[in-house]
């Protein structure tokens, strides 16, 4: 008994000598870009978080983008899904992803700054067709608003990567933000944009890369 | 004080606890104090169930006293039961009602020759406001000498509605045994096991999945000697499986095996094992041909003790798990090709306790762990290994009781394709050291310290090119927490208390670190009891709230978040037949950032948002007579919600809200043999809402919602 007891606290001595730092946090790198202005604290200042997320094209910005829909994971929220227009689904020849969650949706914020690397990306949200549905003492939304994914090269000169509509629910989670759990893509007629690509068919895309 | 000075105060008690697993010393009786603080709703009779005793046993058997309760309350035994069953049978406190109904179905757990006829019906009705459940059970059980039949059945029809659209889902399950015992130690008969789910879920469409088994049974158990005892039981037959994802029709097997060694109090030795799988021809539904498949899973378990009732005792567990799935592939290409999902897994844990009484004792467990999660798919296989080391232990010392916990765990998870583009290594490791302190004061005085520093460190490591791997971390949090109890005399009581944390997120890499943070919050509450007079006992609880968010590199993000609640109670028993409860609660929350000042550049806290909420409740029950009890319990709810936009303090929101919900609450015996339980009701609920544009008010329509609510059950025993 007595070399047992010895031993624990030879146990309790090591984890004593060990705690100086044995709890303190490791020292971080100090920041290299500046911070992104980011404000998840109503629907639509998540959605222009999400636009500050994909203008920054990088590790940063994909956080900014993606911390805007829900987590598979919390408890709080539902997870995050998207549905496809029927027409984009119909139109594809490969293969369509039976649950486009919030995994996927990081390839396509890859794949949608990797088409024009160069230019300068923009998230532009406007209004929708419908009344907004918000609920605010019950942290629950549902919004329309229109999408439109444009780039400026160095002449001034955009293109519209992607257009359309997004039939969105938001729920507010653990933390206060209002994070997207599903979007429902609809297609965009706007008779001057000649290629009306969805988000939903550049999704499709980015996955088939 | 430094932070080594900090760290070995709170080894003290792991220190002492040692100590005291060395030094002889006499038997006590728990400290008492150790549960002054203790949450006494959990004492409260339910279902005719007393839980005295309950936080002693709970600590005893290192399980948290609501745990216990909800077992108890789940298989209808008191605490006390519950462990002296857990305790003949041999087994963990949690697995008690798992045992017993598994048991019921083995005909050699039959002790008497004696003819035996029963039967239970049970049908329950569930409503709510978007969906109901309608549940029909029948447990038949017949035995005739040397032969027997058993069948348990449930049907449950399950309805949702949405909108116009209504869903039902219907399951039915039977579940039918047979079979001549011959002897006390072996049988032979044949089961059946018939299994139906029909839903028209819109989401998924219409769905008929059917599956039929049909086995032959054996059961048999053996005791070569006095201190061993074997069991062996087989399984074998044909499966028969249709539906929305795979057909699949074949044989179908199973044998599983246990074996216990006990030897006096101080060793015992038990081994299971269960070897199950299928050869059958299978296909996706609607596909022109079948493939020939084999699955198959196997589970093995240990668990070893050694003296485990005494001063030092061991106690080892280990648990290997292996199994494969194949299914044809739905990709055409692979069109006649099967795939395979593989998953393994082992597990242990190694306790050695050294106990003097339960107020001196101390714990060195270990656990490990390893999974591999097969996938039938090119993506998502995951290899998971984790290991935990600790230790807890509590001394008590002139009327002190020290309790401490030690842990450090580590978990690697290996994902090489989240995507087809790779994947990531996540590896975790969780450090965990808290401690807690009581003491009886004076004989009206209790005063309770805890503390408790954690750090939890993820880290990740990208799999060829997968561009977004989660961002390398550490979170880390310290607090305190002091609490003390003033027990005037049995109709006043009060106490106060304070809790201080520190929370911190670090972001590793530069491109995140802009998110570091570093939260810092204090809490403070008071609440009193006071008992009026005979019968009129009315409770208060007030607490205070605020916490600091600071983001270590980004200026002027800073945030604040105060909150002052109040909740008064007054519980009055008119007459043995009539109670009434009476709430109020408040709650007024401001909010808001930092500003920095024009003139001198100080920071100054500039409230943005305040959210203010009223409620009144009343629970009145009434009850004519035992078993039957009228109830009404009207809310009124006020949220009010106020924001500020440029520097103008403006109403946001306002809701008004009445909720009254009337009913019955019955637990009636019906004729000789049956038993009516459950409560029934009507709510109402109506709300009034205004949202405020530039100040001025938009008031919505009033809504309303009025429903029937209820839970039913009734049963009937032959």
């Amino acid at each position: 008994m007595a070399a047992l007891t010895l031993r624990v606290a030879f146990l309790a001595g090591l984890v004593a000598a060990a705690g100086c730092n044995y709890f303190r946090p490791t020292e971080p790198e100090t920041p290299t870009n500046p911070p992104l202005r980011t404000n998840y604290g109503h629907p639509d200042s998540s959605l222009q978080s999400m636009n500050v997320g994909l203008a920054d094209k990088s590790t940063q910005g994909s956080g900014a983008y993606i911390t805007a829909l829900a987590e598979s994971i919390s408890t709080s929220t539902p997870a995050f899904h998207q549905l496809f227009w029927p027409e984009d689904v119909v139109t594809w020849s490969g293969l369509v992803p039976g649950d486009w969650n919030a995994s996927f949706e990081q390839r396509l914020y890859s794949y949608l700054i990797g088409l024009r690397p160069l230019d300068t990306y923009k998230l532009i949200w406007s209004d929708g067709r419908t009344t907004d549905n918000i609920d605010f003492i019950g942290g629950f939304a549902q919004i329309e608003r229109r999408y439109r994914v444009v780039t400026y090269n160095s002449d001034g000169d955009s293109t519209i990567l992607a257009l359309g509509f997004a039939d969105l629910t938001f729920y507010q989670d653990a933390l206060d933000r209002w994070v997207i759990t599903l979007w429902v893509d609809k297609s965009d007629d706007d008779p001057d944009v000649p290629d009306r690509l969805t988000l939903g068919k550049r999704r499709l895309q980015a996955q088939s890369e | 004080m430094n932070r080594c000075q900090r760290l070995a105060l709170l080894l003290v008690p792991i220190v002492l606890g040692a100590i005291s697993a060395a030094l002889p010393g006499r038997a006590q009786t728990p400290s008492s104090s150790r549960f002054a603080f203790a949450d006494t709703t959990l004492l409260r009779d339910t279902l005719g169930i007393s839980f005295t005793d309950l936080f002693e046993l709970a600590d005893s058997l290192r399980l948290t006293p609501d745990t216990l309760r909800a077992l108890s309350v789940r298989y209808r035994f008191p605490p006390v039961r519950m462990v002296h069953l857990a305790d003949s049978l041999g087994i963990p406190v949690d697995s008690v009602g798992v045992v017993l109904e598994r048991e019921r179905f083995n005909p050699l757990a039959r002790t008497g020759d004696e003819n035996v006829t029963a039967m239970l019906y049970t049908t329950n009705y569930n409503v709510q406001q978007t969906q109901s459940s309608w549940g029909n059970n029948l447990d038949f059980n017949l035995e005739r000498g040397p032969l027997f039949l058993r069948n348990l059945t449930l049907i449950s029809i399950d309805r949702y509605s949405s909108g116009a659209i209504d869903t039902r889902r219907k399951t039915r399950n039977a579940n039918t045994e047979a079979g001549w015992r011959l002897n006390q130690d072996m049988s032979l008969g044949a089961r059946a096991i018939v299994e139906v789910f029909d839903s028209d879920d819109p989401s998924s469409g219409v769905i008929t999945d059917k599956s039929n088994d049909f086995q032959f049974s054996g059961r048999s158990r053996q005791a070569p000697t006095r201190n061993l005892s074997t069991e062996l039981n087989m399984f074998a037959g044909i499966l028969d499986q249709t539906g929305s994802q795979v057909e699949k029709f074949g044989m179908t097997g199973e044998a599983n095996a246990r074996m216990l060694y006990r030897r006096g109090a101080w060793f015992s030795n038990e081994l299971r094992g269960t070897f199950s799988g299928n050869a059958a021809r299978t296909r996706l539904p609607g596909a022109p041909e079948h493939q020939r498949t084999h699955d198959y899973n196997q589970l093995a378990t240990a668990n070893l003790q050694l003296y485990p009732n005494s001063p030092v005792g061991l106690i080892a567990n280990a648990k290997y798990r292996d199994g494969r799935v194949e299914t044809p592939s739905a990709v055409p290409q692979d069109s006649g090709r099967t795939r395979l999902a593989l998953s393994s897994g082992l597990d242990g844990s190694l306790d050695i306790r050294m106990r003097r009484t339960a107020d001196r004792y101390l714990n060195l467990t270990s656990n490990f762990g390893t999974t591999d999660a097969g996938s039938a798919s090119y993506t998502g296989q995951t290899e998971r290994f984790n290991r935990v080391l600790g230790t807890d232990g509590r001394y008590d010392l002139l009327g002190w009781v020290l309790e401490g916990r030690f842990s450090n765990g580590f978990n690697r998870t290996e994902s090489p394709r989240v995507t087809v583009d790779g994947g990531y290594i996540e590896e975790v490791e969780n450090r965990n050291l808290d401690g807690k302190l009581n003491r009886r004061l004076t004989p009206k005085l209790n005063l309770q310290l805890n503390g408790g520093i954690s750090l939890a460190l993820y880290r990740y490591t990208v799999v060829d090119s997968y561009p977004s791997p989660p961002v390398s971390r550490d979170n880390y949090r310290q607090s305190y927490r002091v609490d003390v109890l003033y027990n005037y005399s049995t109709r006043f009581n009060t106490g106060a208390g304070l809790e201080v944390a520190r929370t911190q997120l670090v972001n590793i890499a530069a491109t995140s670190t802009s998110a570091n943070n570093i939260t810092r919050t204090y809490r403070a509450d008071w609440r009193w009891t006071y008992r009026l007079t005979t019968g009129l006992t009315a409770t208060q609880r007030n607490t205070l709230s605020a916490n600091y968010l600071a983001y270590t590199f980004r200026e002027g993000q800073d945030r604040l978040n105060l909150e002052y609640g109040n909740v008064t109670t007054l519980n009055a028993v008119l007459s043995p037949r009539l109670v009434l409860n009476l709430t109020h609660s408040s709650s007024l929350a401001p909010s808001g950032s930092y500003l920095q000042d024009d003139v001198d550049g100080e920071w100054f806290f500039s409230p943005s948002d305040r959210s203010q909420v009223f409620e009144l409740r009343s629970d009145l029950s009434y009850t004519p007579t035992p078993g039957f009890s009228l109830t009404l319990a009207p809310l009124y709810r006020s949220v009010e919600r106020e924001g500020t936009v440029n520097g103008v303090t403006a109403p946001q929101r306002q809701d008004r809200t009445l909720t009254v919900d009337g009913g019955a609450v019955v637990s009636l015996p019906v004729a000789q043999r049956g038993r009516l339980e459950g409560n029934f009701g009507r709510r109402f609920q109506g709300q009034r809402t205004a949202t405020y544009t530039a100040g001025v008010a938009e008031i919505a329509p009033v809504t309303e919602q009025d429903f029937w609510r209820g839970a039913l059950t009734f049963s009937w025993q032959l």
